[in-house]
């Protein structure tokens, strides 16, 4: 509890609370901007962050996670398109409510149900995360081995498309962090004689071609004009009043749906937003409206996206384990400032630990200021031709490299994995599954050959130590779940024709 | 007549075949463990079964469905050919830039302005009442990058290393 104190202590210095309220503020406006979202603002500022104190770098990413997640909202109610996946279900109530006239109400809903689902998982994050750090020290190889093997799983599981094609993608990750140098004897590996390739696909340029390149392409495909935009007064913001709290039930509920939901490894808010607004939906009394402009679907979404956000925030700072794709960036982020993910953090480097928690609180409350103040304006900065904004955010990838590395060699695997990016949307495979499966391969590989030798070769252990064989079981059963529910599937339908034609 | 695949249900399996072929090659090439059980063959070997293993289930699950949906497939939405055109386009803009840096022919704010302008070109809409601001901005973004890079960094700029 000190830390944490001592932590907010801290971030309310003039930098940090600068480098908050812009990353914030530039989350909101990008997560705003559809096309644009908050891996691909994080992974195009990374490298900016070189030149940054850890902390305010990681504090900085932190609160444009927490922005970008909410801006997604504006675009999603004012001109039907979700700045961000998270706000897909926000658009299926939000923009019939602003067609008849209730744009700020329906944003306001967004933006409340946003902050207090903040709030709840905050409190969740705050508690959570240094008594399960103090747990995950007694973790050891085979069961952080276990836990990586478990979130790729997951990903997998839930990523767009089949299982099969979550797998390959995260396997097609694995594959490229192959490549490099090997840790333990020093060989390089997979080089192919290609000098470049001796530090093996560096983070980087993977990241920002699977994440931007990728989609300025799918961008460009984009031929669609403009869409009618609907108007939002200032009042109109501040008209929720008492009224706002016939809806504490589903803001709770949705809180904790969230906040779960981002503690799974690997699965994101978008997820998060689909499952609490199902669930409010088939607890509602009125679920007909829902799709129709439904005010509970909208805070269902919304509070559940956000909460996600500090969900996430838990695995990733107690384990070492991304609870999202933007987390994954994230440990990309703490690798790059020579921090080691995981457990150690609360005791190694708790300022930035606790820093994190305590600017992840800031960032809510800036996010809420500034979102029911400026939703009309960040709106029409949503209608910046993307002539404009396209060359411009490929342009800083390429910057954003040659600073950080020198070589225009890695500017060409940038846009080589943008290819790579593109071609895996094309066929089905996720770019989030990849992504950690490049990430965690490291990991994996590490604690699995650790383990190997601390027990003589034996992989025994994995089944016989509980904590790794919990992982284990729950691993199995990712795996065999979406084909047991197939084929339950199966065997009902062929049941209910055959009840309808007795019928 | 129905097509049993889709081609991007023939091509994910084969590039993961191939990917596991690339795999195994290069691990065939790397020493044997010598301090540790694994080696650093072990992760290619074991990502290259695992892909392996996958695509062929991949083809089985593919193959299942297809037998079991009665439906004729819908076809997959193709693009317009004028955004497939204009994505190459775009991408061939986006490798000139490239090579144009690296052969030093121009200098950073000339090419950078230069490149701006006709990508933001290829991807405008309404081109014409845009190009002002397109050129405008180009021009900016180069200049405050160039002399940011140049002055404040102190970063070698790629190519000639010469500001225009």
């Amino acid at each position: 509890m000190s830390e944490l104190l001592a932590a907010f202590g801290t971030m309310f210095g003039v930098w940090p609370i600068f480098y908050i309220v812009l990353g914030t503020v530039l989350g909101v406006v990008v997560g705003a901007i559809p096309g644009l979202g908050a891996a691909m603002l994080i992974a195009l500022l990374l490298p900016l962050t070189f030149y940054m104190d850890s902390v305010l770098a990681l504090i900085f990413l932190v609160s444009i996670y927490v922005g970008s997640v909410s801006g997604g909202l504006i675009s999603a109610t004012l001109m039907k398109m979700p700045g961000t996946p998270s706000a897909i279900m926000t658009t299926l109530d939000g923009y019939p409510m602003a067609m008849r006239g209730e744009a700020g109400k329906a944003l306001s809903l967004g933006i409340f149900s946003s902050f207090v689902g903040g709030l709840i998982s905050w409190v969740l994050l705050a508690v959570l995360s240094p008594p399960l750090a103090r747990f995950a020290l007694r973790f050891g190889p085979y069961e952080y081995f276990m836990l990586v093997l478990m979130a790729l799983l997951l990903i997998s599981a839930v990523s767009q498309g089949s299982v099969l094609r979550g797998l390959i993608a995260a396997g097609f990750g694995f594959a490229v962090a192959t490549v490099g140098p090997d840790v333990s004897s020093g060989v390089h590996r997979l080089t192919f004689g290609v000098d470049g390739l001796h530090a093996g696909f560096r983070l980087l340029p993977t990241l920002l071609g699977v994440f931007v390149i990728s989609q300025v392409i799918a961008d460009m495909a984009d031929t669609a004009s403009p869409i009618q935009q609907a108007k939002v007064r200032f009042r109109d913001m501040f008209s929720l009043g008492r009224g706002y709290l016939r809806h504490s039930g589903n803001v709770l509920r949705s809180s904790v749906i969230g906040t779960w939901i981002g503690i799974l490894p690997g699965v994101g808010s978008s997820v998060a937003a689909i499952v609490a607004y199902s669930v409010a939906r088939n607890t509602s009394k009125q679920p007909e409206t829902f799709g129709k402009g439904s005010e509970e679907g909208i805070v269902a979404a919304e509070t559940a996206n956000n909460a996600s956000v500090n969900g996430a925030l838990v695995p990733l700072l107690a384990l070492g384990i991304p609870g999202s794709v933007v987390d994954a960036i994230l440990i990309g982020a703490l690798m790059i400032h020579n921090l080691q993910p995981g457990p150690g953090l609360f005791t190694q480097q708790p300022d930035l630990a606790y820093g994190i928690i305590a600017a992840a609180l800031i960032a809510n409350f800036v996010m809420f200021g500034f979102m029911l103040g400026f939703s009309g304006l960040i709106a029409r900065l949503c209608m910046i031709p993307k002539g404009l904004i396209l060359p411009t955010v490929v342009f800083f990838c390429f910057v954003g490299i040659y600073t950080t590395t020198g070589r225009l060699f890695d500017i060409w695997i940038m846009l080589a994995f943008g290819v790579v990016g593109t071609l895996m949307r094309w066929g089905g495979l996720s770019i989030g599954a990849f992504v950690l499966g490049y990430i965690l391969s490291p990991i994996a590989e590490s604690e699995l050959r650790t383990g190997l030798m601390l027990y003589d070769g034996s992989l025994w252990p994995m089944v016989t130590r509980p904590i790794s064989l919990t992982f284990l079981v729950a691993s199995l059963a990712i795996l065999v779940w979406p084909v047991v529910r197939q084929r339950r599937r199966r065997v009902e339908a062929p049941t209910a024709i055959t009840s309808d034609q007795q019928s | 007549m129905r097509r049993l695949f889709e081609v991007r249900d023939i091509v994910v399996p084969l590039v993961a075949v191939g990917l596991a072929a690339l795999l195994a090659l290069g691990a065939a090439q790397l020493p044997p463990a010598r301090f540790e059980p694994m080696g650093p063959a072990g992760l290619p070997y074991g990502v290259a079964l695992a892909l392996l293993m996958l695509s062929v289930l991949d083809v089985v699950s593919t193959l299942l469905k297809r037998r079991r949906s009665r439906a004729v497939p819908v076809a997959a939405p193709q693009s317009a050919p004028h955004a497939v055109g204009r994505t190459l386009l775009g991408l061939a803009v986006i490798v000139a830039y490239l090579l144009i840096l690296q052969s030093g022919w121009v200098g950073f704010v000339t090419a950078s302005a230069v490149f701006l302008t006709l990508l933001g070109a290829v991807l405008s809409n309404r081109l014409r009442g845009e190009i002002f601001v397109l050129v405008a901005v180009a021009f900016a973004v180069s200049m405050g990058t160039g002399l940011l890079l140049t002055r404040v960094l102190v970063v070698v700029l790629p190519g000639n290393g010469a500001l225009f």
